[in-house]
């Protein structure tokens, strides 16, 4: 039983419904939400890609399209799998979102993307 | 020369040190050299201002009037590297002949013409003077006298070097030596998707580049981020590299693949959806790697990282390579530029595979970052004198020898 959608993600991906908010179009977005985030925020949005084939199945739907030509439902569901990639050293590897080193916290900020970054 | 390369087991003695049979001492080496102002301006004239730079790639301008600027502050400088209606890539200073102010003021573009954004003088793209808003108040101007300031370029493999000296003191293919031809049949001109990060790091240079040299920190620093993959707690719990070779004043780095490592639940999706394609766990004889890549042939490859003195270094994958570079901006201060190259993305699945390649690279950096700056704050203390390097951090050991041959000798300095 899935939520009727919303429509701003394809049909079929209901689940992807509740992480909208990660639906950002650059890097640097993504990155700061991230670090905005708790460990649980960031681990709910891993495990709901990891959950079956959600990633693979998300990925295939916009295959349909081409890459600089997603429809913007398409370009959503996409952009909140970019965010599952983010967040990827924090929950595999740091178990934390913030730096597992002591003293002063190094921001994501402090080596960013320069603006093409997004446009690939 | 390739003749001089050294192939170590997994398990070196004193026997076999490499650092010896490049002809290095085995002493510690004075910290001057990471603190002094007057060293570092030294450093600016004698080696920055005379050997070649890269500087981005010919990909990235690719029609006649595409562009873009290169700042050079460590030289009081910005180039515009330009390609011209003759398809040539050139460099000129940024600097008009009118007034002396920067002539383009965005970071890349393309025109037909390169105009000043103060009064308007324009220069053709080879950077001949054309044209002067009310020229007749000039008093007998002879444009041919003032055309844009050029600045030496050379191309290879589709990177742009430029070198600041008036007369470079050897061309890039002497420079570059044995890579100029060994590198020949890597796909660089495939790999033109490039990410690319840049941050200030409140270090030294070569403090900064010290850490792209060797792994001895890995298992440590990157615990968390690649000790893995590039080491293994019993063949090689210290992360040696497998091969060590130099090239004139560069050295070459075969770094190791751990044949256990066991790949994050993500990495298997990536792997699942590429067949392996994008992955460092691809294995080096199934490339058709050109000779100067993995040149002991060694079957637990993972990436070379050599040194492009004193500049960058580029780590060389079997499908995807990194190019890092260290701007001085000051004795205690640089500019890491840090790029990703791939092939560019069919399609999202695609696009995906990077990113997550993408955002534990700015990490690993990250972590970098955090034991450079950690270093600067602390060497100025006088509490030590010297670093004390292994003969795993030979290739730093070596990059100290050539700026010392260039730059003269760290000055002494005494303990506290």
């Amino acid at each position: 039983m899935s939520a009727p959608g919303s429509g701003r993600l394809p049909a079929g991906f209901e689940d992807f419904e509740e992480f909208l908010d990660w639906a950002l179009p650059t890097q640097v977005e993504r990155s700061d939400k991230k670090m905005r985030s708790t460990f649980d925020q960031i681990q709910a949005l891993y495990d709901l890609g990891m959950r079956g084939d959600n990633i693979a199945r998300a990925l295939r739907y916009c295959d349909q399209f081409p890459l600089s030509e997603l429809p913007p439902d398409a370009a959503a569901l996409f952009q909140i799998t970019l965010s599952m990639a983010e967040v990827r050293p924090q929950v595999e590897l740091y178990r934390q979102v913030h730096s597992p080193f002591p003293g002063e916290e190094v921001l994501p900020s402090r080596l960013a993307p320069t603006p093409e970054y997004d446009r690939l | 020369m390739r003749g001089e390369t050294v192939t170590n087991t997994l398990e070196p003695t004193r026997a076999t040190s490499f650092t010896e049979q490049q002809g290095l001492d085995t002493d510690p080496i004075p910290i001057s050299g990471y603190i002094d102002p007057d060293y570092y301006e030294q450093e600016i004239g004698r080696i920055w201002k005379r050997v070649w730079l890269m500087v981005g790639w010919a990909h990235e301008i690719p029609n006649p009037g595409d562009y873009f600027v290169k700042p050079l502050p460590f030289a009081n400088t910005s180039l515009i590297i330009v390609r011209g209606r003759d398809g040539q890539i050139r460099a000129f200073h940024n600097v008009c002949a009118h007034r002396c102010a920067e002539v383009v003021w965005d970071e890349k573009g393309s025109a037909r013409r390169l105009q000043c954004g103060y009064h308007g003088w324009t220069y053709g793209l080879d950077g001949a003077l054309v044209a002067v808003p009310d020229e007749e108040n000039f008093f007998d101007l002879d444009r041919s006298k003032y055309g844009l300031t050029p600045v030496a370029l050379e191309t290879w493999e589709g990177f742009i070097f430029i070198n600041l000296a008036p007369e470079p003191p050897q061309t890039l293919r002497e420079y570059l030596g044995d890579y100029y031809d060994g590198y020949h049949g890597y796909p660089f001109d495939e790999m033109t998707t490039v990410y690319r990060y840049r941050g200030v790091v409140n270090a030294n240079w070569k403090v900064v580049r010290d850490g792209f040299l060797e792994t001895y920190h890995f298992p440590v620093l990157h615990r968390y981020s690649f000790a893995d993959a590039f080491s293994n707690k019993a063949e090689n719990p210290h992360c040696h590299n497998i091969h060590y070779g130099t090239n004139g004043m560069h050295t070459i780095a075969s770094a190791y693949l751990n044949p256990e490592y066991t790949p994050t639940p993500m990495e298997l999706l990536t792997f699942s959806l590429s067949q392996g394609v994008d992955s460092i766990m691809v294995k080096s004889e199934q490339q058709d790697l050109p000779p100067g890549i993995n040149p002991s042939r060694h079957p637990l490859w993972s990436a070379d990282n050599d040194t492009i003195f004193p500049a960058a270094n580029i780590n060389l994958f079997a499908n995807f390579y990194l190019w890092h570079t260290y701007w001085p901006l000051g004795p205690d201060k640089c500019l890491l530029e840090t790029q990703q190259l791939m092939r560019p993305p069919a399609n999202a699945t695609e696009r995906w595979m990077h990113e997550v390649s993408n955002s534990v690279f700015q990490f690993g950096l990250l972590e970098d970052f955090t034991a450079q700056e950690r270093s600067q704050r602390v060497l100025a203390s006088g509490a030590k004198t010297h670093m004390v390097l292994q003969d795993h951090e030979y290739p730093v050991r070596h990059a100290h020898h050539w700026g010392q041959q260039l730059a003269g000798p760290y000055p002494e300095v005494s303990a506290r």
